[in-house]
Parts: structure tokens; C-alpha cells; sequence
């Protein structure tokens, strides 16, 4: 890519957000094809984004959510 | 307008609490996912997720709409972590296994599905997940778990944070670079 260290991080964020506009995405896709270092740096970027997606997943003991539910049911009630 | 969120929001400012149990169960999943990425601890997740609600519920009388509750919640959910985890002094509070991913979650974590060690090698990287997102500075730690986990908008954590859209930008790509270089043995 033809811009400075700091630029070339920042597009790949962009571009990994999908906010380039469509110039600078094509001209991005053109260095993606032919940069290996590149195309690892993407991946990777890639696979935490979507590692971090896994919080979203994350099951709690269903008692433990219970008790807190019903507290909270409890405490709401003594406000109204 | 008038979706079962609208719906429960109107009918919780007149105290309805029933009706604040929709709201619970809309954004509890939320609530918990950005609590347990910041402090990585399940009863400690479990206090953000009541007292989010119930911070939620006093001012509903200030929440308009749909957006301004899921703003108002993620808000609160991840100040309120931050706050509890500045409250340690340092205590150290081990980062607990008790929250559970399903195996089926387990196996998208990472490219460790033909490795004979694979169970290890992801048990290692949601370990070092977990305690690198909590070595990320306060802002950049808010930043990168509400748009990398919580999925909001970089103009919606503009409001929730109270700073310029490139403030987010530059704080969200710092933390993942920093995630990226703890993290390169994993990924």
C-alpha cells in the first residue's frame, strides 16, 4: 500500500469494520491480493473480533442467575 | 413505535414492574456479556447485571425510547463493571471458569480444530483473552467491549462516552492491537 506505517493500520481496521469507501476499499482489496503480510495481519484482526464474540454466548450458572433475578425483582418492587 | 421494548418502557414509567421484566429479559445477555468481558468474574457480573436493572428502572422516567435504554444500559453495565474493578485496590480476584461457553462456542475459538491439544490450547486462549482485556486501560477496555463484544455503533459509544467518534475510533484500534500482540501465540 502506498501510505505511511501509521495509515496502513488504521485501513486495516476500516476495512475490517467495513467503513472504507468504495475507492479505498478497491484500492485496499488490490494490496490485499498481492500482500501476504497483509492478508495475516486481516486474519488475525479477523479472528479476535470474532473470538470477542463469544462473551455474548456465555451461559451462567442458572441458579446463581435466578437468585440475582429475584433480587433485583425484589429490590425494584420495594421502589414502586 | 409500538414493539414490545416501546411497550414495556411506557408501562414501566407508570410502575409497571411486570413490565420491567421484558426489559431484563431483552438486555440481560447484554448486560452479562459486558460485565464478564471487563471483570471476568461471575458473582461480580451477576451485582453489575441487578444493579444495572435496577439503576435502569429509577430513571426510566428519562429514557425515551428503544436506542436510549440500550444506550442507558450499556452505559451503566459498563461503567458500573469498571467502578467495581478500580473498587479491588489491587485485591486480586481470580478470573472464575463458573460461566460456561457451550461446546459449540468452544470449538469457533480459534484454529485449534485438528490439533491434538486443542481443548488446552483453547481453555489457554480464553484465559489470556480474559486477562488481556483486563490489562487494557479503563477507555480502551470500554471501547473495545462495547463494539467488539456489545456491537455498538462507534457514533452510539460517541454518546455513551461522551467523546468524538475518532476518540472511539483511536482507542478501539489501540486495544486491539494490544490484544493482537498478547495474543499472537494463540492466534
Amino acid at each position: 500500500m502506498s501510505t505511511c506505517c501509521r495509515n496502513y493500520d488504521e485501513m486495516i481496521h476500516l476495512f475490517v469494520d467495513g467503513e472504507l469507501s468504495g475507492r479505498q476499499r478497491e484500492a485496499f482489496l488490490e494490496s490485499l491480493r498481492r500482500d501476504e503480510r497483509l492478508q495475516d495481519e486481516v486474519a488475525r484482526y479477523r479472528r479476535i473480533i470474532r473470538t470477542l464474540k463469544v462473551f455474548a454466548k456465555l451461559k451462567f450458572p442458572s441458579d446463581r442467575l435466578r437468585k440475582a433475578r429475584a433480587a433485583l425483582v425484589r429490590r425494584v418492587s420495594g421502589l414502586s | 413505535m409500538s414493539s414490545e421494548l416501546q411497550v414495556a418502557i411506557c408501562r414501566c414509567k407508570d410502575g409497571d414492574t411486570g413490565a420491567f421484566k421484558v426489559i431484563v429479559r431483552t438486555f440481560e445477555r447484554r448486560v452479562l456479556a459486558i460485565a464478564y468481558s471487563i471483570l471476568g468474574n461471575t458473582e461480580e457480573s451477576l451485582e453489575v447485571m441487578q444493579e444495572t436493572f435496577f439503576r435502569t428502572f429509577k430513571n426510566i422516567a428519562r429514557i425515551k425510547n428503544e436506542a436510549g435504554i440500550a444506550r442507558f444500559i450499556c452505559k451503566v453495565a459498563a461503567n458500573y463493571s469498571i467502578d467495581i474493578k478500580r473498587r479491588r485496590h489491587g485485591r486480586l480476584i481470580s478470573l472464575d471458569d463458573e460461566a460456561e461457553l457451550p461446546a459449540s462456542v468452544i470449538i469457533q475459538l480459534a484454529d485449534t480444530r485438528n490439533k491434538p491439544d486443542a481443548q488446552v490450547e483453547r481453555d489457554e486462549l480464553w484465559r489470556a483473552l480474559r486477562k488481556a482485556i483486563s490489562e487494557l486501560p479503563d477507555k480502551q477496555r470500554m471501547t473495545l467491549v462495547l463494539h467488539d463484544v456489545d456491537g455498538l455503533s462507534k457514533r452510539e459509544i460517541g454518546q455513551v462516552m461522551r467523546c468524538p467518534q475518532g476518540t472511539v475510533r483511536s482507542n478501539l484500534h489501540i486495544a486491539r492491537k494490544k490484544l493482537k500482540e498478547r495474543l499472537k501465540e494463540y492466534m
